[in-house]
């Protein structure tokens, strides 16, 4: 794999918030690599640390929350040693992202027309009818009907479905290099949902744009991904390509939650549960942090962490058992 | 939007009938009236008699039943004798017919509207101030203080705000008061204690003399109750505007443009300031009728007789008419202030519609 091939690259990334009530240790070690124009799933519960690797990566963590170590090498590039400026110049241009509620995240004052503009105006210098025509461009790209009378709406005039399609144009405005899509379908109707991954497969063709797919739905990341990324209590517990994780997953949680999806048409009684809770991020147990919840626990589980583990064909586990 | 405002028109003229009709009522009800303090004499030379008494009685229309008062305020006692009330008739061509009345005893006979115009620039020139200087001081720093949460400007500013929002105003007026007098004693900088306009020219360290009437004159004047009445709406006002922002910068799409790459300035001017500006409406527009009515407790310590002296005067010397008049206004700005906060809530934010 050349150098120049790999576009995003974290290494031991540990993202830290600090509350009255003691330090989250949200993201605490995390290592992955995206590929230019690959499409990497990461996949884990609520709270296991996905959506913080997200803003860790666009540097928007607000003021609790710090990147204490690591690096996040984004084109040769640590993002971490940016000025702000320098990073703004970045977000929205060379990465930009979309969100889990599209209707809250379109600005209710501004026409739908007006926000797009604006990103096209920052990292282009497009605007007046320039930047009026890219806008309809792009509004047409995401298969959002009649463009031109749309733009003038409001965002409450249009459907969550609608939004979401907006929000990926004016994400895709700058030809980003990165999209970082962070739940794009939870908040939408099932067959929306399925327009919604149509429509980023079909444009991930046509921009070349590298994508790293945020979901705790499987479904959506057996559709999209190439690799998978597992995420457990703030660290990467498995790593494969997608027909590998979903055919063998080697990991005792990854089999936990493969196993707890509901398959259509196959009735059982109930479903497969992973019985206990995810360990609190305050003070992060010794040892393997699934370790409480395994059906496989050996003595060695609790003492030690296991270290990320290499497995035939690119794959990573973190576990004891190989 | 029209027919919205038509029918808003005729809401608003029914609500004003409505609550006339119950102050006064509430002014019948109350003991007492306006010949009390002439019934009360009790020097044997000056006491009238009861024949004067009626006679005072209807000059101010006063012998009247008290159900015939609010339809004579209304509508005039002109007509009375069509409905065989002839020993009720007078001139009186009621609020229908712009006929505000006369003092009872404020300024006697003196025609109310003259009053309040008399008295309204004074109001306005110390209302109007202290607004501004609110709005224009605590916009900005509630915006700021949301901006910078939990930093010591932060801080510094909720302490301010709690003492601003606790001090009594007549407390506070009076504790500047004797701070200006001690400056004054010693012959530094000072401004006048009180009155709305000084009587004679004086002296002031720094700006040498200060000629009566003039506009500098009116400006030191206005320096002490402003600053009393400007307390408590900045501390009011920054509060407010500080969690409507807080509440917006914590919204999705504060999130978005920035993960669009929108300078932080402009998310906060742009995306986040016109989101925060919206509650701030209702508030603003209800300073309006607070601006007609003037401020009770300032203007008496800083004797600035201005209309909130002069309408509890009224309600003190049982001069209804002026009282009245007082209140409709008061009524009609109110009313007409919550027609104004529905219409500018349509123009900063269009998910609101009106029909």
């Amino acid at each position: 794999m050349a150098q120049s091939d790999v576009l995003l690259k974290l290494k031991g990334v540990k993202t830290y918030f600090f509350t009255d009530e003691g330090t989250v240790h949200a993201v605490d070690g995390l290592d992955f690599q995206v590929r230019r124009g690959e499409t990497l799933g990461i996949v884990g519960e609520s709270g296991c640390g996905k959506s913080v690797t997200s803003m860790s990566i666009l540097r928007l963590l607000g003021k609790t929350g710090k990147v204490i170590e690591g690096e996040i090498m984004f084109d040769g590039e640590n993002l971490l040693d940016l000025s702000e400026e320098e990073m703004r110049k970045i977000r929205g241009n060379r990465i930009s992202m979309i969100f889990q509620q599209p209707t809250t995240c379109l600005n209710p004052v501004f026409r739908i027309g007006e926000q797009i503009i604006e990103a096209l105006q920052i990292h282009q210098g497009l605007s007046g009818e320039e930047g009026n025509k890219r806008t309809i461009e792009l509004l047409t790209l995401v298969g959002l009907p009649d463009p031109v009378r749309r733009m003038r709406s409001f965002p409450h005039e249009i459907s969550g479905g609608q939004a979401q399609r907006v929000m990926i144009a004016m994400a895709l405005a700058c030809n980003p290099e990165l999209l970082i899509a962070d739940e794009p379908t939870t908040a939408l109707d099932v067959t929306i949902q399925a327009q919604i991954l149509d429509l980023m497969r079909e444009l991930r063709e046509k921009v070349n744009t590298a994508i790293i797919l945020i979901t705790h739905d499987l479904g959506v990341v057996a559709e999209m991904a190439e690799n998978v990324m597992v995420m457990y209590a703030g660290r990467a517990v498995e790593y494969a390509p997608v027909h590998a994780l979903f055919e063998a997953p080697k990991h005792p949680y990854t089999q936990g939650l493969i196993a707890s999806t509901p398959v259509l048409g196959n009735v059982r009684d109930e479903l497969e549960t992973i019985p206990g809770q995810v360990p609190s991020l305050l003070n992060p147990p010794a040892g393997c942090r699934f370790a409480s919840r395994c059906a496989h626990r050996m003595d060695q589980c609790t003492q030690e962490e296991p270290p990320l583990i290499k497995l035939e064909g690119d794959r990573l586990v973190r576990c004891w058992l190989y | 939007m029209t027919v919205y405002l038509i029918r808003r028109l005729f809401q608003a003229i029914l609500v004003l009938l409505f609550s006339s009709a119950v102050i006064y009522s509430l002014f019948a009800l109350a003991p007492g009236g306006p010949l009390d303090e002439l019934r009360q004499n009790t020097d044997p030379k000056s006491r009238p008699s009861e024949a004067d008494i009626q006679r005072q009685a209807k000059l101010l229309g006063a012998d009247k039943p008290w159900y015939l008062w609010y339809p004579t305020w209304l509508a005039g006692d002109t007509w009375l004798d069509k409905v065989g009330l002839e020993q009720y008739v007078g001139e009186r061509k009621g609020i229908l017919r712009w006929d505000w009345g006369t003092s009872w005893k404020f300024q006697r006979n003196a025609p109310v509207l003259d009053i309040i115009k008399d008295k309204l620039p004074d109001t306005l020139w110390l209302m109007i101030t202290s607004t501004i200087i609110s709005l224009v001081l605590g916009i900005p720093l509630g915006v700021f203080s949301a901006v910078r949460q939990y930093s010591f400007f932060d801080y510094i500013l909720t302490t301010f705000s709690f003492i601003g929002l606790s001090l009594p105003s007549f407390w506070f007026g009076l504790l500047i008061i004797a701070v200006s007098l001690w400056f004054k004693r010693n012959g530094w900088f000072y401004f006048p204690a009180g009155d709305i306009l000084a009587l004679r020219n004086y002296e002031v360290p720094v700006l040498g003399t200060v000629v009566a009437g003039s506009f500098l004159d009116r400006v030191m004047h206005l320096v002490m109750p402003v600053t009393v009445l400007s307390m408590l709406n900045l501390a009011n006002w920054s509060r407010f505007m500080r969690a409507s922002m807080l509440e917006v910068l914590s919204q999705d799409y504060v999130r978005t443009a920035r993960a669009k790459g929108v300078k932080e300035r402009v998310v906060i001017y742009k995306h986040a300031f016109r989101n925060a500006l919206i509650p701030l409406i209702t508030i603003i527009v209800f300073a309006i009728p607070g601006v007609f009515g003037g401020a009770l407790f300032t203007e008496t310590v800083f004797n600035y007789k201005a209309l909130g002296f002069t309408f509890i005067s009224a309600l003190n010397l049982k001069d209804y008419p002026l009282a009245m008049a007082f209140l409709l206004i008061s009524s009609i700005l109110l009313v007409f202030a919550t027609l104004l906060a529905d219409v500018l809530y349509t123009i900063v934010d269009p998910r609101i519609r009106l029909d």
